[in-house]
């Protein structure tokens, strides 16, 4: 028997046995290249699952508000901190002639949200409390017209809603097993926070493949990252855990034992932590952070279903978000969170780390506006993905779960 | 007029290069050339450990005008010294899309 059987042999489809049902056919390449497959996902993904708007931290305090617009959903929402500290979240519309009642990113109110276009006033609970003229009006609106509210809650400190009139189940139940995940993860000491932000010409699922699975690393950025994510017996990528948790899924990672820090890289990471420093501050206070306890664990994983991923490293953590702006194209939106530079030595040691990560990721982003063009081309009906692509083939079978369920 | 530290007037050459925002210092890296790349570097990396030992004393949110300057210099050797040590000094990445594509937004919310 040559050397390639018997590799063949000795490994077997680990990760699939914890989710045979996904199947190991093909994936038809229509559910990135179809605008009808793309409306569906609208309907039955978008406007039904609980979505991350951001952090509690964003909004300290009472008034404060941000909004965010899903243009996949087809509306603006406004989270507000309200007056007792609740946070809530709103269509982002007027209820008098359906404007857009806050047009800024965020702000904060002094209680009260007051459209600019003929000053309707809502308090931070979305009751309608003042209109002027309201004697002018046909009927009393005050107290009635109150701002559309919709389902809003917190885990870990992330931000969640649902569009849902009437979620089919809670945050906790939708999160399920997920839900212990990284449950201790000191996710309020990073209190820097790095975003990225950029429009990709590929369907979000394309886009957000690239960050839900390491082996293209040890080929697309073998520059950047030699091995650093792979070696000795682990030649693509050293995973040591997936594992899926209802609709979401994770991994667990280990850094490569041979990968060598370059010298500014290594003076850097001598400062302040990376990506490549094996700081293992978080596992002290999460104990279920590298679940195989592998004295080369790098990170872990988690990817919400429809379209969140956190990687929480021992020192960082960054979050990727992925919102279709239409069937072709994403807004990915990347939040590096880092502790608070005290001094220009720890500056230094994060602007390596960001530049250390955007270079990759440019790399992603052509590799995935070629897949789109490729696919809608014609030429190829379906793609394959193997054992260690498992969880993106997970996030398919999700997905189209979703859009195949009936009513 | 020298416009860093006394203590690092060697690096005046280089004072140029030194761009407040990742976005101009990136766009310096992509516009030039590979012995310009290799040249900075050769320049700085003997200095950039005491440049950043040195600046360590001055408070990151009040710097002086030269120490800043020096702040800035060091913070461009990081997008050069990725460029030369894992691009084999060329400033644009390779297959790859434009920075302008996936920009930093500090302010976002």
């Amino acid at each position: 028997m040559d050397d390639k059987v018997k590799d063949t042999e000795s490994k077997p489809h680990r990760w699939l046995e914890r989710r045979p049902e996904m199947g190991t056919e093909p994936v038809p390449v229509s559910r990135v290249t179809d605008p009808d497959y793309y409306k569906q996902e609208q309907e039955k993904i978008f406007k039904r699952a609980w979505l991350h708007m951001g952090r509690v931290s964003e909004i300290p305090n009472k008034g404060d508000w941000f909004v965010q617009d899903i243009v996949v959903a087809g509306t603006s929402i406004i989270i507000v901190r309200g007056q007792d500290n609740k946070i809530r979240a709103f269509h982002n519309i007027c209820r008098h002639r359906g404007s857009k009642l806050a047009l800024e990113d965020k702000g904060t109110c002094s209680g009260m949200l007051s459209c600019r276009f003929h000053g309707w006033t809502y308090d931070t609970e979305g009751k309608l409390s003042y209109i002027p003229q309201a004697e002018n009006y046909y009927e009393p609106l005050v107290g009635k017209q109150n701002l559309l509210s919709v389902a809003c809650d917190t885990w870990e400190g992330f931000i969640f809603i649902n569009l849902d009139p009437e979620p089919k189940e809670t945050l906790l139940e939708f999160l399920g097993p997920a839900a212990d995940r990284f449950e201790g993860y000191p996710f309020d000491e990073n209190a820097t926070e790095l975003i990225y932000r950029g429009d990709i010409k590929a369907n979000w699922k394309l886009v957000m493949d690239a960050q839900a699975e390491a082996v293209h690393a040890a080929f697309v950025h073998v520059n950047p990252w030699p091995g650093l994510f792979s070696g000795g017996e682990s030649p693509f990528a050293n995973y040591l855990d997936i594992s899926f948790y209802g609709k979401h899924s994770g991994y667990s990672l280990a850094g490569g034992t041979e990968y060598e820090p370059t010298a500014v890289e290594a003076l850097a990471l001598s400062m302040g932590p990376s990506v490549s420093s094996s700081g293992d501050s978080a596992t002290h206070t999460c104990k279920k952070l590298n679940p195989s306890n592998d004295p080369n664990w790098s990170f872990d994983c988690l990817v919400l279903f429809p379209n969140f991923i956190i990687y929480c490293f021992g020192g960082v953590y960054h979050t990727h978000q992925f919102w279709p702006l239409d069937h072709r194209t994403t807004t990915w939106e990347l939040r590096m969170h880092l502790p608070k530079a005290k001094k220009a030595s720890e500056l230094f040691s994060q602007e390596h780390a960001k530049i250390f990560l955007r270079d990759p990721f440019l790399e992603d982003g052509v590799i995935n506006e070629e897949m789109q063009k490729a696919m809608e081309s014609g030429a190829m009906s379906h793609v394959y993905m193997q054992d260690d692509e498992a969880l993106i083939r997970h996030c398919y079978w999700v997905a189209h779960n979703a859009v195949m369920a009936k009513d | 007029m020298n416009v860093l530290p006394t203590k690092f007037a060697e690096l005046e050459t280089l004072s140029d290069w030194a761009g407040s925002s990742e976005e101009e210092r990136v766009e310096r890296r992509r516009n030039s050339s590979p012995e310009e790349l290799k040249s900075f570097y050769g320049l700085m990396k003997p200095q950039l450990e005491a440049v950043l030992k040195y600046l360590d004393d001055f408070p990151l949110d009040d710097m002086p005008a030269a120490e800043e300057k020096l702040l800035h210099l060091a913070l461009m050797m990081v997008e050069v010294a990725v460029a030369v040590e894992k691009y084999d000094a060329v400033g644009v990445v390779p297959l790859a899309i434009p920075p302008q594509q996936f920009k930093p937004i500090y302010d976002a919310k």
